[in-house]
């Protein structure tokens, strides 16, 4: 209130927190408004929508029209794919803040489980799990089998108690050599004994921080094409990101933001 | 009439004995039939999870972990085993711990949880997530078992100690209890407004206690402490039945009051701070695993020791049970489940037992 605002962004999932207090009403008395955004918990319905209330709000309409169009056509694109083809999907573990939360810590249907669905795969967690994070029995991952594992990670080096995390995100290219080596030593883990994920050699890594952005359509596209290499061969993740980049932010793209354990892929 | 006296006195003598001895033999069959129930639930445990595996799988992977997949081997050796010892060893080290606690307060109302040992620990553990500030110089991944150790330890001796100054009766004691569970509640509410949602979420998970971080390093410190343990109280049975006739009384048949409560007091505070700090919070089986012991086997340390081990031992591991066959493929926080399974049966015994058991 001392900064004399104009608007309060929040994002829904303080909108109860808000509401309990009546934090609207408190704040329209001394003409401050609030404005709700959502990049986490509906990330389909809710992105689009999201974009276009910052840009009015910043009186970037035309802009925000843009980068929704940009999410909207590759989101379009890799639907059009998976409905055209129809492809076998592939059980999916998501192995959620490995290093940060302990096995076997995934995701629900919403979020990460939502864009594995997206990309043409099974979310196994979304068998069990109501919400959209949880954790599930180590030995149930035994039993599920999975084809892949994708794990989520980031630069969690200033982060409490965080240990044997795979420093993923943009940036971190540089460190690959040993963030794969982690990735390596994490699915050595009881839950991944004699899995196919592991045998296959289909263990990858992806930026944690995915979950509440306004890129998923990138995720999106880098986990289709480990899922459908075929037929996402001409998908290139990195060029619609830095594309992205070049487009939308003021700086300049930095490559690293996932990894797969077998180099080269 | 004086010979004939003597004579019915003898009688009564004769059958006293008898009486007894029959006593003594139903007391040994409960305590057989509690280990087997145990071994049955502790088998189950085993042979049961989200993998189906059929018993002949599980029990050669038990004889010959060699004969069967690295699979199967994984989820009996790695992932069952330890949680299926650690309910054991926890529920048995903090049923004792509040068995004694009872004893030696004189109060049904005492165990670890109610006297804000378990509060303490939670705080502790909070801090070591939240602050990562270790209470005392340890490697970073014991942050948190060192701290909530610590703090349990310093509650307990807290207790202790306090009820040591003179005019405090035991009733102060637990009151006092009582307090500490507010007070180390308000920090760690404290603290947990303080952290950041990552770690409030770790907070949580472990204020509600889980099995499933059991290691072996972690059994073999739990069960370390319980081997020690049983034996000094084994060694002090008679006193500690004479404590609960009073304490008078037992200085009046040369117990040695303060020196046994100093002890028992010590040994206490390592089994119920030792498991809590490496499982997180239990609440339930300290308070009633003694309690359903006592209600079916009496006061008698001799029997009320082993009957104490084996009923906290027995309800956590059913509870471990319980905890992943309620939604498949997820195991439920150990700390939830406990009063839900335990309360029931718990409820039915005081309600059946007409015999007042305090």
């Amino acid at each position: 209130m001392t900064l004399d605002p104009d608007v309060l962004i929040l994002t829904i999932g303080n909108k109860a927190a808000a509401d309990e207090v009546n934090l609207e009403e408190m704040l329209s008395g001394i003409g401050v408004k609030i404005v709700y955004v959502d990049f986490r918990e509906h990330i389909i319905d809710n992105t689009v929508p999201s974009l276009h209330i910052l840009g009015q709000l910043f009186g970037k309409e035309e802009r925000a029209q843009e980068v929704a169009d940009f999410w909207q056509s590759k989101m379009d694109a890799i639907a059009k794919v998976i409905a055209d083809n129809n492809p076998q999907r592939p059980d999916v573990f998501m192995y959620r803040a490995a290093g940060l939360v302990e096995c076997c810590g995934t995701f629900g249907p919403d979020n990460f489980g939502l864009m594995v669905e997206l990309a043409g795969g099974n979310n196994l967690g979304s068998d069990f799990l109501p919400g959209y994070t949880g954790s599930i029995n180590p030995e149930q991952v035994i039993a599920s089998n999975p084809d892949l594992i994708v794990v989520t990670g980031s630069d969690w080096t200033n982060s409490a108690n965080a240990e044997g995390f795979v420093s993923v995100g943009p940036g971190t290219a540089d460190g690959a050599e040993v963030s794969r080596e982690v990735l390596a030593s994490l699915v050595e883990a009881p839950a991944f004994t004699g899995s196919s994920a592991v045998a296959e050699g289909n263990v990858h890594a992806i930026w944690h921080q995915f979950y509440a952005s306004p890129y998923q359509f990138v995720a999106i596209e880098a986990m289709a094409k480990w899922f459908h290499p075929d037929l996402f061969a001409d998908v290139d993740p990195d060029a619609t990101f830095k594309e992205f980049y070049d487009r939308f932010l003021p700086i300049d793209y930095q490559p690293g933001a996932w990894l797969s354990l077998e180099a080269g892929e | 009439m004086a010979a004939a006296d003597i004579i019915l006195t003898r009688e009564a003598a004769v059958q006293g004995r008898g009486e007894y001895r029959a006593r003594t033999r139903r007391k040994i069959m409960i305590l057989v039939g509690l280990s087997l129930a145990l071994c049955l639930s502790f088998a189950v445990d085993l042979a049961w999870g989200p993998a189906r595996y059929g018993l002949d799988q599980v029990i050669l992977a038990l004889i010959d972990p060699d004969a069967v997949s690295a699979q199967v081997r994984t989820v009996i050796w790695d992932i069952r085993m330890p949680v299926a010892v650690m309910a054991i060893v926890v529920g048995a080290a903090l049923s004792v711990a509040g068995a004694q606690m009872q004893t030696i307060l004189a109060n049904p109302l005492a165990s670890p949880f109610t006297l804000g040992i378990s509060a303490a620990a939670s705080f502790g553990a909070a801090l070591g997530i939240v602050t990562t500030v270790p209470i005392i110089p340890v490697a970073a991944g014991l942050i948190v078992p060192v701290n909530a150790f610590i703090m349990a330890l310093a509650a307990t001796l807290f207790i202790h100690f306090v009820s040591q100054v003179r005019g405090v009766s035991v009733q102060t004691v637990v009151l006092l209890g009582i307090a500490l569970v507010f007070t180390f509640n308000a920090l760690l509410a404290f603290v947990q407004y303080l952290a950041s949602e990552q770690a409030l979420s770790q907070v949580v998970f472990w204020t509600m206690g889980s099995l499933t971080k059991a290691t072996w390093p972690k059994i073999w410190a739990t069960l370390a402490v319980l081997l020690i343990a049983l034996p000094l109280f084994a060694r002090n049975a008679w006193a500690l039945t004479a404590i609960r006739l009073g304490e008078d009384k037992a200085a009046s048949f040369g117990v040695n009051v303060r020196y046994i409560r100093l002890e028992t007091m010590l040994i206490i505070s390592l089994l119920a701070s030792v498991p809590v700090s490496f499982v997180g919070t239990i609440g339930f089986v300290g308070l009633v695993g003694p309690h359903i012991a006592r209600m079916i086997l009496g006061e008698d340390q001799r029997f009320f020791l082993p009957g104490s081990v084996l009923a906290g031992a027995l309800l956590l591991s059913v509870t471990s049970i319980v905890s992943k066959s309620i939604l498949p493929g997820v195991v439920f926080p150990i700390g939830i489940i406990t009063a839900l399974v335990g309360v029931p049966f718990f409820i039915s015994l005081i309600l059946s037992n007409v015999r007042r058991s305090w």
